[in-house]
């Protein structure tokens, strides 16, 4: 299984709604991420 | 929205939250305009489909979409939080907030 706890997060760049590009390692020294992945379904997020 | 209402909590230990999730962004901004806009980046992992969620192992082959699920990302770029949840079940906010915590 990839991205187990201890392992280097997979970079990533990905477009967002209102921000433009996005990439995973700008926050790095800087901020911690949290990722919600989440299925769309119009409900909660 | 479980995030939104945690958001400046997160904000506050030095947490960005990015919601992603694997449809096409004009999807995401129907959606987000539909929640009265989110506090934090919405993210389209559209194209390739699921690129990102499958690098990190939450792509449901089965049904051809991703898992709900949250990753902690620490500010040196490592995992340090890792849940998937099963469908129909939210993130336990406060579980995500003391793990955040623990990062220093």
């Amino acid at each position: 299984m990839p991205a187990e706890a201890g392992e280097i997060a997979p970079d990533f760049t990905l477009p967002s709604v209102s921000e433009g590009d996005i990439t995973l390692s700008q926050y790095r020294g800087n901020k911690h991420v949290i990722l919600s992945f989440h299925v769309f379904d119009f409900t909660s997020g | 929205m479980t995030f939104r209402r945690y958001h400046s909590r997160l904000e506050e230990r030095q947490a960005q939250v990015l919601g992603i999730s694997c449809d096409h962004i004009n999807a995401h901004r129907a959606w987000t305009t539909s929640m009265g806009g989110l506090p934090f980046p919405e993210l389209s992992d559209w194209h390739p489909k699921g690129k990102v969620t499958q690098a990190y192992g939450l792509w449901n082959e089965e049904r051809g979409v991703g898992f709900r699920a949250v990753i902690i990302v620490d500010k040196a770029g490592v995992v340090r939080f890792r849940q998937r949840y099963a469908p129909g079940t939210l993130p336990d906010l406060e579980e995500i907030l003391t793990a955040v915590e623990g990062l220093g």
